[in-house]
């Protein structure tokens, strides 16, 4: 009869890091990636910008349909808005494209780097862990860091852009229309914040 | 609304992928129905925005006609709040047909496995029935998931449709026909996408495995000093997957840059034709506007139709996979013609007779069986409790087994397998499932099957937690558990299939000697080849090619001097030299 696992102890995973190591751990990577992020952002910026330029374009249009124009404008206006969506077709390509790689790269290098480690650690703390927590850590962990660095980096600065710009044109335009894209605010503030405060308790 | 699960799931139809989900949709025809309505009203609200701010254009701010224009925005602002307040509704709706379909489907897959047993994982390999709950199921509810966002695209186009062409006949049709070109050209490059992605789907499920062995073997890997080696695979694969990925990446922005470049044409397209319109007068400024905005619009309807298309059909596959399953039929149904319950109970003390090899299992007897072929005898014990294929010709109290209620069958006889399953759960629940006994009688029976120590061990004794299949117990500590279970369930007639395989021979004598006591004045079969057990039996039988050889006390066999009884020695002398060297 074998003597071994005697007692079947609660199955032990390996620690979660502190937020203050996460912390550290992301400022470290963010610096060694500092180049290729940059990139990423700017051109996720720069498309953002092009976005932009559609609602503009139409709105001059509307302008001199009103005041009464001649069909050479509005070609000319066209042309404009033809332009603004190729150079925003080329910038997303490349934004995307850049920030897939990236994710791509900083995948790679968490997984071997965290295998490296496994390989160091102790076996009573691999074995106790189980197969389980350590795929997991390899796989759905870093695809969720990878995902951040995919979308939800790019998407924050995106969104940023196209405030900042919305804004600047809506103030531009005159204060009264810059008012209700301020209104919603407080109420996009308080559900967010119900909403991560439910999410936290699941 | 209900809560889940559902006391019954139904009985399903299953003729056809298309009728199952037909089915699953009418169990939950309301929440269906209120997804819908709100999906509608949600949508069509939407649809109705550029139109209202059409009118707010051209009757409020170019005629400078105040009043309009606060009507209007007051109508917009209308609009945006039935947007909002339909939108959560819908979600919640869609959320809730999601999660009843697909839970109603891991229902029935659940109940089905129970009812047919053994059947199931002989017919259907048991990661595939682990497929159907996890993933077929969750895709089979996804479909209804869609419905409400989906009627509400239908109905969004339609009422689109006709704003448009009322405004303006040319440019209503460029729209109307030239979104869906647009959604349809999109297709053209998710397909290589999804087959790029495939394909770093397999090399990064080959990278897992490769994580998973280390993980495994790392004993056996430290051993050798094989890590460096193996670091170096991994690597080596890691950056394999990278390089697909990288590829994956090229396609995917190209995904993305087409979504902006195809709608950004066809907004060109339209904003160009209509400013000229305007010129001309034969639409208004604000339809202008109304136009630019309805050729953004209708990519979501049309986007929201395709991934509807997209999830029916992969509902339509997982109803299939499901359907498989639960076509499985049970081994053992009570016919209704054979069967009728309750009138046929043979009395208690009735003989248990296997007409196949003779066997008779006699009443309040500890009946051993020998047999130099274990599975021989392990094949007597499932035709014994009804179990398995092969069940014909065996009477209880002189009735056939099949023609019995199949509750009855199992209220009466239990067996209990050589290599019994543990489950997860605290120990206690394991043990005793029903809940029918106290502390002291779980106690009580887990000495019987000499398992004190294995409970002296756990921290938290019978409120411990048992790990999947009793991973962390020996061979023999989850062997005399499952003597423990069986033991509780005060089956009148107890079959056991080498019940003490795993444990040395001290515990092994211990066990015989307990058994028989706590069994005395109750039926119980015993299939093992081992002395010590062999020697407390009222009644010992040697088997062979289904004919019972030799019969009598062990004792009497081990001294008898005929043919039959030193076959009985070869099979009992090879068991104990076994024993010895465990």
């Amino acid at each position: 009869m074998s003597v071994s696992a005697g007692v079947p102890s609660a199955r032990r995973t390996l620690p979660v890091a502190t937020l203050a190591s996460v912390r550290a751990q992301t400022a470290a990577l963010l610096r060694e990636h500092r180049g290729a992020l940059i990139e990423v952002v700017g051109l996720h910026a720069i498309a953002a910008v092009a976005g932009l330029a559609a609602p503009f374009v139409v709105g001059r249009l509307v302008d001199e349909v009103t005041a009464g124009t001649a069909y050479e404008s509005v070609d000319r206006q066209a042309l404009w808005l033809a332009g603004a969506i190729l150079a925003q077709t080329v910038l997303v390509w490349a934004a995307r494209r850049s920030s897939f790689r990236l994710g791509e790269r900083v995948f790679a290098q968490l997984r071997e780097q965290f295998m490296t480690r496994v390989m160091a650690l102790p076996l009573s703390t691999v074995e106790r862990a189980g197969t389980g927590d350590l795929v997991s850590r390899t796989t759905n962990d870093v695809e969720a860091l990878s995902h951040v660095v995919r979308f939800g980096i790019p998407s924050i600065f995106v969104a940023v852009v196209t405030l900042a710009i919305t804004v600047a044109a809506a103030v531009a335009t005159g204060w009264l229309v810059a008012l209700p894209v301020v209104v919603g605010v407080p109420i996009i503030w308080l559900s967010t914040r119900r909403y991560l405060d439910r999410k936290s308790v699941v | 609304m209900r809560p889940l699960p559902y006391d019954h799931p139904g009985t399903p139809v299953l003729t056809s992928p298309m009728a199952f989900l037909g089915w699953v949709g009418r169990r939950q025809w309301r929440t269906l129905l209120g997804g819908v309505t709100f999906g509608v009203i949600w949508m069509v609200a939407q649809a109705l925005i550029p139109a209202t701010l059409a009118k707010a254009i051209d009757e409020g701010i170019i005629p400078g006609d105040t009043g309009a224009l606060l009507r209007w925005s007051g109508a917009l602002l209308g609009l945006a709040a039935v947007t909002a307040l339909a939108g959560a509704a819908r979600h919640q709706l869609a959320v809730a047909n999601w999660l009843r379909a697909a839970f109603r489907s891991v229902q029935l897959i659940g109940w089905h496995s129970a009812d047919t047993g053994e059947a199931l994982p002989r017919d259907t390999p048991t990661g595939d029935v682990v497929a159907t709950v996890a993933s077929d199921s969750m895709r089979l509810g996804g479909a209804y998931d869609t419905t409400a966002r989906f009627a509400g695209a239908i109905v969004s186009y339609i009422v689109v449709a006709v704003i448009l062409l009322r405004a303006s006949m040319p440019l209503g049709l460029l729209v109307l026909i030239g979104v869906p070109v647009l959604v349809g050209l999109l297709s053209f490059i998710v397909r290589p996408l999804q087959r790029r992605q495939a394909q770093q789907r397999e090399e990064s499920g080959r990278l897992i495995g490769l994580g998973a062995d280390t993980v495994a073997g790392l004993r056996v890997l430290r051993g050798i000093g094989g890590e460096t080696t193996f670091l170096a695979r991994y690597a080596a694969q890691s950056q394999q997957v990278r390089e697909v990925g990288y590829r994956v990446a090229g396609v995917q922005a190209a995904l993305d840059a087409a979504q902006v470049l195809l709608p950004g044409i066809f907004v060109v397209l339209v904003t160009w034709l209509g400013a000229r319109f305007a010129i001309d007068g034969r639409i208004t400024p604000g339809q202008l506007v109304a136009f630019y905005g309805y050729s953004a619009f209708l990519v979501t309807p049309l986007r929201t139709a395709t991934e509807f298309v997209d999830r029916l059909t992969r509902a339509h596959i997982g109803a299939r996979k499901i359907i498989r399953v639960l076509k499985v039929e049970p081994d053992h149904v009570d016919h209704p013609d054979v069967v009728t319950p309750g009138a046929t109970e043979p009395p208690a003390d009735s003989a248990l007779r296997d007409e196949r090899s003779g066997v008779v299992v006699e009443p309040g007897q500890f009946l051993a069986v020998v047999s130099g072929r274990p599975e021989e005898s392990a094949a007597l014990a499932d035709r014994l409790g009804r179990f398995g294929t092969d069940v014909e010709g065996v009477t209880l109290g002189g009735i056939p087994l099949t023609h019995l209620p199949l509750a009855t069958v199992r209220r009466r006889i239990l067996v209990s397998e050589t290599d019994p399953r543990l489950f997860t759960g605290v120990l206690r629940d394991e043990l005793d499932p029903w809940g029918a006994h106290s502390d002291e009688e779980i106690l009580a029976a887990l000495t019987i099957a000499s398992g004190e120590d294995v409970l002296e061990a756990l921290a938290d004794g019978l409120d411990s937690e048992v790990e999947e299949r009793g991973r962390s117990f020996s061979g023999g500590q989850r062997q005399r558990l499952a003597l423990t279970r069986a033991l509780l369930a005060n089956a009148p007639i107890l079959v056991l299939v080498e019940p003490t395989s795993a444990v040395d021979a001290h515990t092994e004598a211990r066990i015989a000697d307990r058994l028989a006591t706590f069994r005395a004045g109750r039926t119980t079969v015993v299939m093992t080849a081992s002395p010590l057990v062999l020697d407390r039996a009222d009644r010992v039988l040697l088997l062979q090619d289904d004919a019972i050889l030799a019969e009598g006390t062990h004792h009497e066999l081990m001294h008898r001097r005929d043919g039959a009884s030193a076959a009985y020695r070869a099979v009992v002398v090879r068991g104990a030299d076994e024993e010895e060297t465990r």
